[in-house]
């Protein structure tokens, strides 16, 4: 068996502050995590090949250099190889904050990610993070598998059997199935990622290396990645109201909360 | 001249961090209360992330990362943890790096790969009730007998004693002869008959630590279980300890940049007079002195594991990170409960547990009076004089 997981590296937001007065982001600490839904779908590949020795995990990433370590993370934790999709062609990925400036959207950037997974040769499964926590758009997965023209099983929390051309999955309310090769989404609380393992930490970096290809490698041209949209401007989000906090004992705070579901006939009796 | 840390460094960092606080840091109490070690899951869990040999070679079972890797977990470890910190601090700095530095090849596949993967858990016995400081003094006994040595005698004050699967032990070979040719290391399992635990010490601090007295009784040791050659035991235990100081520094290091953080977050949130207390200059002054010598003492650190692993002296330097490391931490962590007030001192709050915890530091691996001592030996042999203790 043969996945691979996409991986993509986001800004740390716990180095940066939003000030809603003047609508800014200030980044305080520029660095940079594996987003973490993608954490969940290594997790669930890295299952499968705890059961299978056979099985190999791709961790596939589409960035600027930096997104190196990023999969070089991903083989830490226990990825058997990377390759990154990478090309001074390509913009920059900016922070999301600066999201205005973006180039590529993400049709270009799934019709670039299945030539990859193409190019890797007899990819049975591809698994993504639901979405990303930066944008949380969760667009590129599905539009992914149109590229692929493979199933997409969204939003996954077990993968049941795999083998035979078909793969059965669960769901949170359902179970899935799929012919083989297909992609699935996991979301953020499908399993408990583990953790970095300290000589993979190692060795990723003196001894493995992350395969690299560019636009040329994979037989595009920036012309082909015209993008469908267009970011037209941005909006800071409405500020969300907080919730009421309950005071005093759980047994009052219990009390409060069916009083107030009645009163707003969210409950009966 | 380059201060940065290499990239796979800094990934070991983040990875420790993330183990310390998903895993660590939510059993405090549990590992705190314990009178047997830290909890035997989360010592395995350990195990599986090759927290067990960070610096030793992935040859032998260890994680290849050398000093300045160690350094670094001693210092994320001590962050949250400084019993379990101790507990792999022993382990690793001292009881597997003797048979690093001084064992054979057949010794370091037998014992050291074992517990460099964590498999089994190793201490460090020189201390006796009669041999603290002048560990030259030690009066345990090992007699030849055929192919083997018995040994006889007591050690305490020795970390892990009641956990541990092997301990390096020094012995006396020749009671004419002394540290200069008649003490010898010996490898030592625990489940041979005559190696007992005879008491668990009741602590100030570390208490989640186990620190034992081990009474030896015609424990029989083969031949191959002698560590390093016979008669040259004091220079191999001497040494080690040599390597471990600096870890202690690096250890304190991350306890004193963790009550740092606590104080700073508390010294803006906390209110006093109409503002916070970050506001008033004792608060501001006390914060820039823990600022000013947690920076110093991470220089030190750093350049002294960059020392050890580019194969240069590190004698010194290794000494004045001990001295000056867990001097800094005491200070800095009472520090950290002043600006805390009453909280400070509550036992709902670490700074308690930080300032019992930050003490011992001081003490063992050789006090800080014998740090000062090795310092001034180390200083005075560059002009030509030896210096006793
Ligand atoms: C929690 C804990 C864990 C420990 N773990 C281990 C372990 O794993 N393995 C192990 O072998 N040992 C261990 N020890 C023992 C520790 O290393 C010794 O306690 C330490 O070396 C000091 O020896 P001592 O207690 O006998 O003090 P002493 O040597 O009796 O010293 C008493 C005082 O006299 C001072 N002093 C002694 N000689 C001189 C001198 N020449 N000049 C100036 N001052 C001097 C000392 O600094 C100290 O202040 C541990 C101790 C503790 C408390």
């Amino acid at each position: 068996m043969k996945i691979v997981v996409t991986i993509k590296q986001i800004l740390d937001p716990s180095g940066f502050t939003v000030n809603r007065k003047r609508e800014k982001v200030f980044v305080n600490r520029e660095e940079y995590i594996v987003n973490p839904a993608d954490l969940n779908a290594l997790e669930m590949a890295l299952r499968v090949k705890d059961h299978d020795d056979e099985t190999e995990v791709v961790a596939l990433g589409l960035g600027p250099p930096r997104v190196d370590d990023a999969l070089r993370e991903a083989m830490a934790r226990g990825a058997d190889s990377a390759v990154l999709v990478s090309d001074p062609a390509l913009p920059a990925p900016v922070a999301q904050a600066q999201v205005a400036d973006l180039k590529i959207d993400a049709h270009g950037a799934a019709r670039l990610m299945a030539a990859a997974v193409e190019k890797i040769g007899d990819v049975n499964l591809v698994i993504c993070g639901t979405a990303a926590l930066d944008s949380g758009a969760g667009e590129l997965p599905g539009r992914l598998a149109e590229a692929l023209g493979w199933p997409v099983l969204p939003e996954v929390y077990a993968i049941d059997e795999l083998g035979d051309g078909v793969v059965r999955a669960s769901q949170r309310t359902a179970r899935l199935e799929a012919d083989l090769p297909a992609l699935l989404t996991v979301p953020r609380d499908a399993n408990e990622p583990r953790h970095i393992y300290g000589a993979r930490a190692i060795n990723a970096y003196r001894q493995w290396q992350v395969v690299t290809w560019g636009l040329d490698d994979l037989g595009f041209t920036p012309d082909d990645l015209e993008p469908l949209t267009t970011v037209g401007g941005r909006r800071f989000p409405p500020k969300r109201a907080l919730g009421t906090r309950l005071e005093g004992s759980i047994e009052e705070a219990v009390e409060s909360v069916i009083a107030q579901l009645r009163a707003k006939e969210l409950i009966e009796g | 001249m380059d201060f940065t840390f290499s990239k796979e460094h800094q990934l070991l960092r983040r990875a420790f961090r993330e183990f310390t606080e998903q895993e660590i840091a939510p059993r405090i109490d549990e590992i705190e209360h314990s009178k047997s070690g830290p909890p035997a899951d989360l010592m395995e869990k350990a195990a599986e992330y090759g927290i067990f040999g960070v610096p030793f070679p992935q040859k032998y079972g260890g994680m290849g990362a050398g000093e300045t890797g160690y350094c670094i977990l001693m210092e994320e470890l001590n962050r949250v943890s400084p019993s379990f910190a101790t507990v792999v601090g022993a382990h690793i700095g001292i009881s597997s790096m003797a048979i690093y530095l001084d064992g054979t090849e057949e010794q370091k596949q037998k014992y050291l790969v074992p517990m460099a993967k964590g498999e089994k858990i190793g201490a460090f016995a020189l201390t006796e009730p009669g041999a603290g400081s002048d560990a030259a003094a030690t009066r345990t006994r090992a007699v030849r007998e055929g192919d083997s040595y018995i040994l006889d005698g007591t050690k305490h004050f020795i970390t892990n004693g009641s956990i541990c699967d092997v301990a390096v032990v020094l012995a006396l070979t020749d009671p004419a002869l002394g540290p200069r040719g008649g003490m010898t290391g010996f490898i030592v399992e625990s489940q041979w008959e005559g190696f007992k635990v005879s008491k668990i010490e009741d602590k100030m601090g570390i208490r989640g630590s186990p620190t034992c007295e081990i009474v030896l009784e015609e424990l029989r040791v083969p031949q191959e279980n002698v560590l390093g050659p016979v008669g040259m035991g004091f220079v191999t235990f001497m040494k080690t300890l040599d390597v471990g100081r600096t870890t202690i520094g690096a250890a304190s290091l991350g306890g004193a940049q963790y009550v740092l953080d606590r104080a700073i977050e508390w010294a803006v949130t906390r209110e006093a007079f109409g503002g916070p207390i970050a506001h008033k200059q004792s608060i501001q002054w006390m914060i820039a002195d823990m600022a000013a010598e947690i920076e110093a003492l991470r220089s030190l650190v750093y350049r002294t594991a960059w020392l050890v692993d580019t194969k240069q002296p590190f004698s010194r330097e290794a000494a004045i990170c001990k001295l000056f490391g867990s001097e800094v931490c005491s200070r800095v962590t009472d520090k950290a409960l002043q600006i805390h007030g009453a909280l400070g001192y509550s036992r709902h709050m670490p700074l308690e547990r930080g300032l019992r915890d930050a003490r011992i530091s001081e003490i063992f691996e050789g006090t800080n009076e014998i740090q000062r001592i090795v310092i001034a030996a180390n200083i005075f042999q560059e002009h030509g004089v030896r210096i006793h203790p």
